[in-house]
């Protein structure tokens, strides 16, 4: 049986997701685990499977220890393994094949709003600080990618002026903070 | 700011008056009309700008209208016919803060004048609260002029990021082409190192198998070796004998070999020629029985015969052929001969013929002649017909319709009769058209010309019949056979006599196949004449040949002869060799081929010890076949460049192991990247949040500055309380009027309070203002607690007492009451 699997680009490290690296090698790791197990007699044919920080000796001795005989083909893949904002196919001795593996996908929000729905597999990456009360709150349905900052009021004043703001409006509410304590708004 | 003093030079009725302060409560006595609120006003004109009530303080017996104040820090020369450049205070804010009159009303119920209500926000603004409200839009100001240029410092800050990114890439890529270069060299040495291991495998298979073969060689060798050795000492004829004698016995034996197979090859020559000629002998009495001859010396008379023979044969052939020249158109010659006038009848008849072709053309002529002459008149005749029915009819027609013409009536018969003759006329010419044509016809038709040719009186018709039946239709063909005919005659006549000639030449070549018991009858005669003369050629050729082997067989058998004296010769030589004087052919071939045998198994065993010696001197030297050679140097080359590799390979290992590929600082520069980008997003937000955040502030800081009342309210509620030890509900305006709630309406204060109550409000109302607006000027009280009972008057007193330890405190009184809170100045 010859399978062929694709774009898993190990250790590749997505801009902006950085944080959750181990999360999203995982990911892929899950692929290589899942296909081993399916198909242990295959043999393999990994396309694009270097990453863009990947080091060959790692790379190779880490499919080695899913696969006893795999080949690693330059060129372009024909399909994509990869589960990162992927649904991950394989080609099975000429025919694609679904894996039953769930994607992690990658997304950004600008506005407090896109974090109402709990959105499972799925890394968030926030262009706004939060605080870390509502960090904790939504850590639990969520993977959040963020700054966390303090938003306490010092002072009535500060109180009543955070008072003001809607409580969703995250940002907002952190720049005001800033201003308060007489640090920069610029961050 | 206090007043240390002041000097009135004229105002009102008060002259050059002259009144030291000190800091604190100071309590000046003067009972009434001795000029406190002139005083007071003398203060409130000197300290601001004039007022209305001016004029009326103007000194009515002197010039000099002012005089002077000195301040602890300033004197202020005043003289009030002189314009003022500037004044100390605001006099609205002066008379409203710092100046309590006696009955005074306006504030309270009006409100204050705006300018106050303005300072007061802006001394809200000037607040701790103001100030960080104020200062909070100042720094989002800044903030906001920042931003683009922090945008762009970050994205600075990112691309040099990028760049270092960049530079520990190169690193990666610089390790990843090392380890590449060392994988490469890992499949080169695994491949080398197999295909050593291979080449070694079959380098050692070959040598223990070329070792193996060589030691069974050696022992077939040997084995061989002493069997041919067994062998040599079995041949007893010739073992004992010395290498000279043996030497000697070969070369016998070769000739002896020699010499007999010579013999058998003459022997066998002799024997197939003895049998060809037996063959060829045979042969030839056969030949002699059909020649009918006994010896070959008869050959000759049979050849000539046979030639007479022959010729005879010819001469017959051609005569035969002449004899049977086929007699062509037999049937017609036949019938020529039975009709020999044929011709002339013939003649005659033709003649005839064209004499009746004259006449019936002659005849033909004159019937078309006739035709054309009956044509023409019974056209005429047609026409004059229709013509004459015609005229009938237009008669008839006339008559009918013009009876008046009744004679055309008769024209009508007349032409009608006409009509009917000619009529009549035209069928008897057309009648007699048809009879010429007929008789013309029937002329052709019948026998009267076409008979000529085949019926005449003596039956000529009946011989162009059967000349038809010849194939001759006229005369110039007859006369072309008939000539054929008389040719033919002549030939026969010829014929005839050929034909006594080739009689009397059978008769001939009877007597002469006679000889040869041959019938001249016989079809095959000519055939076997043939096959006399091909016997006769054979016989001779054959008896040729018999004779020419009979002499080779003769000198064969001569050299035979000779050989065979020979071989007895060397065989009396190997009797001697032998010493066996009655030695036998066989005994000498025996020894021939055991000397034969022995020379081969001496060569071979010299053979076989060189091989042998060979071999182990091979083994001994260890030098193997080229194959198992160039394995060896195969294997050398191999581990010499699996060697070369493992140093590249240990370089390139080394090389890999120094090499320092920094994940963490890359992961770091990458986490730094990120959360630069996440802040240069943020800060893009943050941009649009920026008006939000300003509106929000300002109208936290407007809300603030207008809480100026709420304050005043507070502070004018404390004093007020005190006062009045109790609480009295007061509600306080934007331009802090104030108003009273009683039946359910807001009322102004003067009509719900008694004179007293109203005073201590307005007190209270002044004081509390000075607290909201401290302006530093002193607070003077002209006479305003006259009317106040001991326990509020006491109340008042306390609240002075204290003021006056933060402000100065001016009281022109005319109550004695007052001498118990501080000493009086009188005036």
């Amino acid at each position: 049986m010859d399978i062929i699997i694709g774009k898993l680009k190990l250790f590749e490290v997505p801009q902006g997701f950085v944080q959750f690296r181990k999360q999203i090698h995982d990911a892929k790791l899950g692929v290589l685990y899942n296909v081993s197990k399916r198909y242990p007699d295959a043999d393999f044919s990994f396309y694009e499977v270097y990453g863009k920080w990947s080091l060959l000796d790692e790379t190779n001795k880490l499919l080695s220890s899913f696969f006893d005989d795999f080949d690693i083909v330059e060129g372009q893949s024909p399909i994509n393994s990869s589960p990162i904002d992927n649904h991950p196919k394989i080609i099975v001795d000429g025919n694609p094949v679904d894996l039953e593996y769930g994607e992690l996908r990658l997304i950004t929000a600008d506005t407090f709003d896109e974090l109402e729905q709990p959105r499972p597999n799925t890394v968030t990456a926030l262009n706004f600080p939060i605080t870390e009360d509502a960090y904790l709150k939504l850590k639990e349905t969520h993977m959040l990618i963020t700054d966390i900052e303090e938003v306490i009021p010092e002072s009535l004043l500060g109180k009543e002026l955070l008072g003001n703001i809607d409580k969703e409006d995250m940002l907002s509410q952190v720049l005001l903070s800033r201003l308060l304590r007489g640090k920069s708004i610029c961050g | 700011m206090w007043l240390k003093s002041f000097f009135i030079e004229g105002f009102g009725k008060l002259r050059a008056k002259e009144i030291h302060f000190s800091k604190g409560l100071n309590l000046l006595y003067g009972d009434n009309e001795t000029g406190k609120t002139s005083l007071a006003y003398f203060l409130l004109n000197g300290m601001s700008e004039p007022g209305k009530e001016l004029s009326r303080y103007k000194p009515w017996n002197t010039n000099e209208f002012g005089g002077r104040i000195e301040f602890n820090d300033r004197l202020i020369e005043v003289d009030f016919y002189k314009e003022l450049d500037s004044a100390l205070y605001k006099r609205k804010s002066l008379e409203t803060i710092s100046f309590l009159f006696e009955d005074e009303r306006l504030y309270i119920s009006d409100g204050v004048d705006g300018s106050i209500v303005a300072n007061l926000k802006h001394k809200m603004e000037k607040t701790d609260t103001g100030r960080r409200l104020s200062l909070l839009i100042e720094r989002l100001n800044t903030a906001e002029l920042e931003m683009p240029t922090t945008n762009s410092t970050i994205k600075k800050e990112i691309l040099v990021l990028e760049k270092e990114i960049d530079s520990f890439h190169d690193q990666y890529t610089g390790y990843n082409d090392l380890c590449k270069k060392k994988i490469g060299l890992e499949k080169i040495l695994k491949g080398e190192t197999s295909r050593i291991k291979e080449i070694e495998s079959s380098l050692n298979q070959e040598r223990d198998q070329h070792i193996r073969g060589m030691k069974l060689d050696f022992s077939e060798f040997n084995a061989k070796l002493k069997h041919i050795r067994s062998e040599i000492d079995q041949l007893d004829l010739v073992k004992g004998n010395s290498a000279e004698s043996t030497e000697k016995a070969r070369r016998l034996s070769e000739e002896y070999q020699k010499l007999q197979a010579s013999e058998k090859n003459l022997s066998r020559l002799i024997g197939g020629l003895n049998a060809e000629l037996t063959e060829s002998n045979e042969k030839i009495k056969g030949y002699f029985k059909i020649l009918n001859i006994d010896d070959s010396d008869e050959l000759e008379t049979v050849h000539v015969k046979v030639r007479n023979l022959s010729f005879l044969k010819k001469l017959h052939a051609v005569k035969q052929s002449n004899s049977n020249d086929n007699i062509q158109d037999g049937a017609l010659w036949k019938f020529f001969s039975e009709n020999e006038d044929i011709l002339e009848r013939a003649e005659r008849l033709e003649n005839r013929t064209e004499k009746e072709n004259s006449q019936f053309d002659q005849e033909a002529g004159d019937a078309r002649l006739r035709i054309k002459s009956v044509d023409s008149n019974a056209a005429t005749t047609k026409y004059i017909c229709i013509a004459s029915f015609a005229l009938a009819v237009i008669c008839a027609v006339i008559s009918f319709t013009k009876s008046e013409f009744f004679i055309v009536r008769y024209g009508t018969v007349f032409f009608f009769v006409i009509g009917l003759i000619y009529l009549f006329l035209w069928s008897r010419l057309k009648r007699d058209r048809s009879s010429i044509y007929k008789t013309l016809l029937d002329n052709y038709s019948t026998d009267k010309y076409s008979t000529s040719y085949t019926t005449d009186d003596n039956g000529t018709s009946q011989i162009w019949k059967t000349l038809n039946e010849f194939g001759i239709g006229n005369l110039g063909e007859l006369r072309k056979k008939y000539i054929e005919y008389i040719q033919y005659r002549e030939k026969q006549e010829s014929n005839s006599q050929r034909l006594e000639q080739y009689r009397e030449l059978e008769l001939e070549m009877e007597d002469a196949l006679s000889e040869f018991n041959l019938d001249i009858d016989d079809p095959s005669v000519e055939s076997q004449i043939g096959n006399i003369e091909k016997i006769l050629n054979e016989t001779q050729v054959t008896v040729a040949s018999s004779k020419t082997l009979d002499k080779q067989v003769k000198a064969l058998k001569k050299d035979q002869k000779e050989q065979l004296d020979q071989i007895r010769t060397l065989q009396s030589k190997f009797a001697a060799m032998l010493r066996k004087p009655d030695a036998s052919l066989e005994d000498i071939n025996d020894y021939c081929k055991s000397l034969e045998q022995y020379r081969d198994l001496q060569n071979k065993e010299a053979g076989m010890l060189n091989e042998l010696n060979r071999a182990e001197n091979n083994m001994k030297s260890g030098r193997f076949p080229e194959s198992i050679n160039r394995l060896v140097f195969a294997v050398t080359k191999g581990k010499e460049s699996l060697e070369q590799s493992k140093n590249e390979l240990g370089e390139v290992d080394a090389e890999l192991k120094g090499m320092k590929v920094e994940k963490q600082s890359v992961l770091k520069l990458l986490e730094k990247r990120d959360s630069l980008t996440r802040r240069l997003k943020t800060l893009k937000a943050s941009m649009g949040k920026i008006g939000t955040i300003r509106r929000i502030i300002k109208q936290q800081r407007l809300n603030y500055v207008t809480t100026y009342g709420k304050e005043f309210k507070d502070e004018f509620s404390r004093i007020l309380s005190k006062i009045l030890n109790r609480d009295l509900p007061v509600f306080v305006e934007d331009n802090l009027t104030l108003r009273l709630p009683a039946d359910g309406k807001l009322r102004i204060p003067e009509d719900s309070l008694s004179s007293a109550t109203f005073d201590q409000l307005l007190f209270a109302y002044k004081v509390a203002l000075y607290k909201l607006l401290p302006d530093g000027a002193p607070f003077i009280i002209d006479n305003a607690f006259i009317r106040y009972d001991d326990a509020r008057l006491s109340n008042v007193m306390n609240i002075i007492l204290e003021e006056s330890e933060t402000r100065q405190i001016i009281i022109l009184t005319s109550d004695k009451r007052l001498q118990a809170y501080g000493n009086f100045v009188y005036m």
